[in-house]
């Protein structure tokens, strides 16, 4: 049932805890995701970015400096 | 013999006392006549003619040349005409010519001067613009700079529940915009 | 000078006001980037022409869409891009900022300004491509487009609303042509677009200080991609700059844009095409360059009066290589447009500027695009020209010819002479008509060749300033009578006594009175 839907791709900047992860999975389902692959990335400084497909979810510290500094 | 000779002169006219005879006298008279006449009719009258016809020739010359004159005279004084008109219209061609080239030099000057005009337009604009440019690129370095900093800030200071709590935000918000 | 306390306070202010950008986004993948032709994965939901916005700010355009990828065009950043940045929708067609800020402004084929000025502020953004007005829509082409070049005014003229091609090899003055009728339309309510193709940056700042110091700048808006820009931005600046043009058209008012040239367009949608691995047809060219230019073409046009009766004027050039006009390229734009303007390197090279070759050249819309007053006059022209061209070989044979075929001679020749114009030097309409009825008078005959130039040049100073009532009474809008035209005769055999001074032959007045004064 789960190997139709697209796997979802999440980027966290630590290790998260079993509720961030619970919470995080409950949102890719949601958004008719199977699996849930984890990856950590010290880069993005804070927040999650989420691919699901075509789409990306980015709440990350980093991309929103990037969007401060560019409406500068 | 002295009364031969004494009749011979009282009876004898006097040309004949001189010993001449009338009839030879009357003859020369007539010879002379023809002479004249002939010399007249031969000699004077083709002379006479011949002086008539000079007379002729240089009378005409003469009315030539008047003519003539009056001629030169008439042609120098519309010679003086034409060319007080000829003048006239000099200056007439001059005076034009001079205001074309006025007008023509009023335009150059005008051009000129817009051009002139437009480049200081141009220069106050472009210094203006360099102002701009150049407070936007101390913006710009401040901005970097700024970010640069809050991001080593922010990596160091987030704590795990003020990233567990941006996670749960975003979260939130995307549900909530996917379920408007 | 420079207030840095205040830019930190504008600094602060931008900060606060900063919106939270929504975060959800569609993005693809690149998987491979090369030549400026990039390859995405994902992006499923792209159309075709959208336009993508590449990580770092770049915009790509996409024009494959296949099975598993999206192939893209990069508008620049070429050497920027990576292997797996990212690549966003943005959900629209390439748009072209357009409005009343873009004249007077030398912009990019995106709408950025490259000339050193401040930003550009628009309200209203329209498509790059746009389909032509509809059948229904459009107008008769009645009104003229003066161009101020007097070959082309009397027997090739060009209405509002009319595309006409101007051909030829290169450097005969097809640039000169296009900017002459750009710096002509002033005071004409008419604005300009000039859109440079892949033209040298150096010819180009010639072009822009031509027309800035012509007083045209305030009308004209320049749309240009030089040849070192990406071949994505070459594409797509003449459709950009119509896009530009379509805004004033719908508006009502008359445009004229100039595309230089399409030979340099052709060129680099065929590296586009081939770099995109599509198949080549003639000259390696893709299959639908008539295509390309067609539809580019299409949108000039005269609207009818209900949809707001403005019009887009177009004047594309074209290069040819060694007067080849049959060439690909050539004879596809020659199938669109209305007719063609072909200079030729010979008679540029003889001294005939503008080099019009009058026989080769038409435009299709012709008479009903011309003043009342120019029509009635040219009619003749263009037959007497072929005429005098006929017979022009027999000029090199010298003076064994009979007196009327040296009067055509003499007469064709100073016709010529009278269509020679100097670069930026207009003629106005009433200029014209003097210069036509004088050159088709029998003054003419009087008036030697070498000095044909100088004395056209001087006859209109002449009627300008001296006799500016007469000058006042020409109009234009209605046929020229009799006594009008013997009028402008009188006054410019008038003139001729002053070109001719020196020159007068003996018989009247002072050589004849030395004559008389030597025999008396």
């Amino acid at each position: 049932m789960n190997e139709q839907r697209p796997a979802a791709q999440v980027v966290l900047a630590r290790n998260p805890g079993p509720d961030t992860m619970r919470k995080i999975k409950q949102f890719a389902e949601s958004r008719g995701c199977g699996r849930v692959n984890f990856e950590i990335d010290p880069g993005i400084i804070g927040g999650v970015v989420i691919y699901i497909g075509d789409t990306v979810y980015d709440g990350s510290v980093k991309s929103r400096l990037e969007h401060i500094k560019g409406s500068l | 013999m002295i009364n031969f000779i004494e009749n011979q002169v009282l009876a004898a006219n006097p040309f004949e006392a001189l010993g001449l005879e009338w009839q030879s006298i009357v003859l020369h008279l007539i010879a002379l006549v023809i002479l004249t006449v002939g010399l007249y009719l031969l000699l004077f009258k083709p002379v006479k003619r011949m002086v008539k016809e000079r007379q002729e020739k240089i009378r005409k010359i003469e009315q030539e040349n008047a003519e003539l004159n009056a001629e030169v005279k008439q042609m120098k004084e519309s010679g003086e005409v034409m060319l007080a008109n000829a003048k006239k219209e000099a200056a007439v061609i001059h005076e034009n010519a001079v205001k074309v080239a006025n007008q023509k030099a009023d335009d150059i000057v005008a051009d000129a001067r817009r051009q002139a005009k437009g480049m200081l337009d141009r220069t106050e604009r472009e210094l203006e613009e360099e102002r701009g440019n150049l407070q936007a690129d101390i913006e710009k370095q401040i901005t970097d700079v700024s970010v640069a900093v809050a991001r080593k800030i922010l990596a160091r200071d987030i704590t795990p529940e003020d990233d567990k709590k941006l996670i749960e935000d975003s979260l939130a918000r995307w549900s909530k915009e996917n379920n408007e | 000078m420079i207030d840095v306390k205040a830019i930190g306070k504008g600094l602060i202010e931008k900060i606060n006001a900063v919106q939270e950008s929504s975060d959800e986004r569609v993005c693809g993948r690149i998987v491979y980037s090369g030549d400026g032709v990039v390859r995405i994965s994902g992006l499923n939901d792209a159309r075709y022409n959208e336009l993508l916005q590449v990580h770092g700010g770049y915009y790509a355009l996409a024009l494959n869409l296949e099975e598993k990828e999206v192939g893209a065009v990069l508008f620049s950043g070429e050497d920027k891009v990576r292997y797996g940045d990212l690549v966003y929708s943005t959900g629209q067609t390439v748009q072209m900022p357009v409005g009343e800020a873009m004249l007077g402004r030398i912009v990019d084929p995106l709408g950025k300004p490259i000339d050193g000025l401040d930003a550009i502020e628009t309200s209203e953004t329209r498509p790059v491509e746009f389909p032509a007005p509809a059948i229904m829509d459009r107008g008769k082409v009645n009104k003229p487009l003066q161009t101020g070049i007097l070959a082309i005014d009397s027997m090739i003229p060009i209405g509002r609303g009319q595309r006409e091609l101007i051909i030829g090899d290169r450097q005969t003055g097809k640039t000169a042509i296009a900017v002459d009728t750009i710096l002509n339309q002033k005071g004409e309510d008419v604005i300009c677009i000039y859109v440079s193709i892949g033209q040298k940056a150096s010819s180009l700042a010639k072009t822009v200080n031509t027309l800035r110091n012509g007083g045209a700048m305030d009308y004209t808006c320049i749309v240009c991609s030089t040849a070192d820009d990406s071949v994505p931005m070459q594409y797509i600046a003449p459709y950009s700059g119509c896009a530009l043009a379509e805004y004033f058209m719908y508006q009502g008012k008359d445009v004229l844009i100039v595309y230089d040239d399409l030979s340099k367009h052709a060129v680099a949608y065929r590296t586009m095409s081939l770099l995109l691995k599509r198949p080549a047809g003639r000259e390696a060219y893709p299959g639908d360059v008539f295509y390309l230019h067609s539809r580019l073409l299409e949108r000039a046009a005269k609207l009818s009066e209900e949809k707001g009766g403005g019009s887009i004027t177009a004047l594309p050039i074209v290069e040819t290589l060694a007067g080849d006009i049959s060439a690909y390229i050539p004879t596809n734009v020659i199938s669109i447009t209305d007719g063609q303007i072909y200079l030729e390197s010979e008679l540029f090279n003889s001294g005939v500027r503008p080099a019009v070759n009058v026989g080769l050249s038409v435009s299709r819309v012709g008479g009903s695009a011309q003043r009342p007053a120019i029509r009635q006059i040219s009619g003749q022209l263009r037959v007497n020209l072929a005429q005098y061209r006929e017979l022009a070989i027999f000029m090199q044979f010298g003076s064994d010819l009979d007196a009327e075929t040296q009067k055509t001679l003499s007469r064709g020749a100073k016709m010529t002479d009278t269509l020679k114009q100097r670069q930026y030097l207009n003629y106005s309409v009433r200029d014209m008509i003097v210069l036509l009825v004088v050159s088709q008078s029998d003054l003419v005959d009087r008036i030697p060749e070498k000095k044909m130039l100088a004395y056209n040049d001087g006859l209109l100073n002449f009627i300008r300033i001296n006799h500016a009532d007469l000058y006042g009474q020409i109009c234009p809008d209605e046929k020229i009578s009799d006594e009008l035209r013997d009028q402008i005769v009188s006054v410019a055999s008038e003139y001729v006594d002053c070109v001719i001074g020196d020159d007068r032959p003996a018989g009247r007045g002072l050589p004849e009175q030395a004559e008389a004064a030597a025999e008396g």
